[in-house]
């Protein structure tokens, strides 16, 4: 059974704020559909509720929040923005010389929502694996991991560095929940959007970064 | 811990940019201090269990 609930307005009954700008509602059918493909490149979602409003806060699609098994989806007008991930992404193709088939396939709604539900399930997920690692950082299993995003991130290991722990640990959460997306759902149309333009740049090390993640997650 | 909106505005500078970082952050390496810096937090957390550890089997 598939737990959903339809906020309307920007903030959900405890508070939550999906953010000030009003969007477009998602129909509790296409929510459904959505989870039903997720559950099909392997999540589960037994024990998480979707909670999905209509506002949004431009930045995001959607959130976790640390110790609830919730999903909130945010109200991105998608076709809209799917529109313009295809249209710019398929710009960055051709100055990469890249075949730009991928790109048709992003302006998609569905491979939209599917991929913000995967993104969330897996911070879910490697919470459960590593607890709060917003607090408590990443354990020597993900050393070979973090030694690859220090490599690809702008600006390499020292960047990081300048960062404060919760921050530094929380952009290292957020490559951990692409790469993990990634690992399920190998044929998305949605690169890392950390790491798009590295990824593109050198494939075997973005695949070399997810094989370690695999291991550390043990996967 | 949010599904971010990714910036694709990338210029074929900063594709160059980047394509020369990388090759050069490869080439170099991460140092091993600059990756225990990385990981701190995990590492002090360790520290806390393994002196939790020896004090039970003190006591035991």
């Amino acid at each position: 059974m598939r737990n959903i609930e339809i906020i309307n307005g920007s903030r959900d009954t405890d508070g939550t704020y999906f953010g000030h700008i009003k969007g477009v509602p998602k129909p509790k059918e296409l929510i459904e559909k959505t989870m039903a493909a997720a559950e099909s490149r392997g999540a589960d979602f037994t024990g998480i509720t979707i909670k999905s409003s209509d506002y949004h806060d431009e930045s995001s699609y959607g959130f976790i929040l640390i110790g609830r098994p919730v999903i909130y989806l945010q109200g991105v007008d998608l076709i809209a923005d799917c529109a313009w991930y295809s249209n710019a992404i398929r710009g960055l193709y051709e100055k990469l010389n890249i075949d730009g088939t991928l790109a048709d396939r992003a302006n998609n709604v569905v491979e939209s929502i599917v991929r913000t539900l995967l993104h969330e399930y897996c911070h879910l997920k490697t919470l459960d694996v590593m607890g709060d690692y917003l607090a408590g950082g990443f354990d020597s299993r993900f050393t070979e991991y973090i030694d690859h995003v220090a490599k690809m991130r702008k600006g390499g290991p020292e960047a990081l560095l300048q960062l404060d722990d919760r921050n530094r640990n929380g952009e290292i959460g957020e490559w951990i929940a692409e790469d993990y997306r990634l690992l399920l759902d190998p044929n998305s149309p949605y690169h890392n959007s950390n790491s798009i333009t590295q990824d593109l740049l050198y494939p075997y090390l973005a695949a070399d970064r997810r094989d370690y993640l695999k291991g550390a997650l043990g996967l | 811990m949010r599904d971010k909106r990714p910036n694709l505005d990338i210029s074929s500078d900063e594709i160059e940019s980047v394509r020369k970082e990388v090759a050069y952050r490869v080439k170099k390496g991460v140092s091993k201090s600059e990756l225990e810096k990385i990981m701190a937090p995990a590492k002090k957390a360790k520290v806390v269990r393994t002196a939790t550890k020896k004090v039970s089997q003190a006591h035991s």
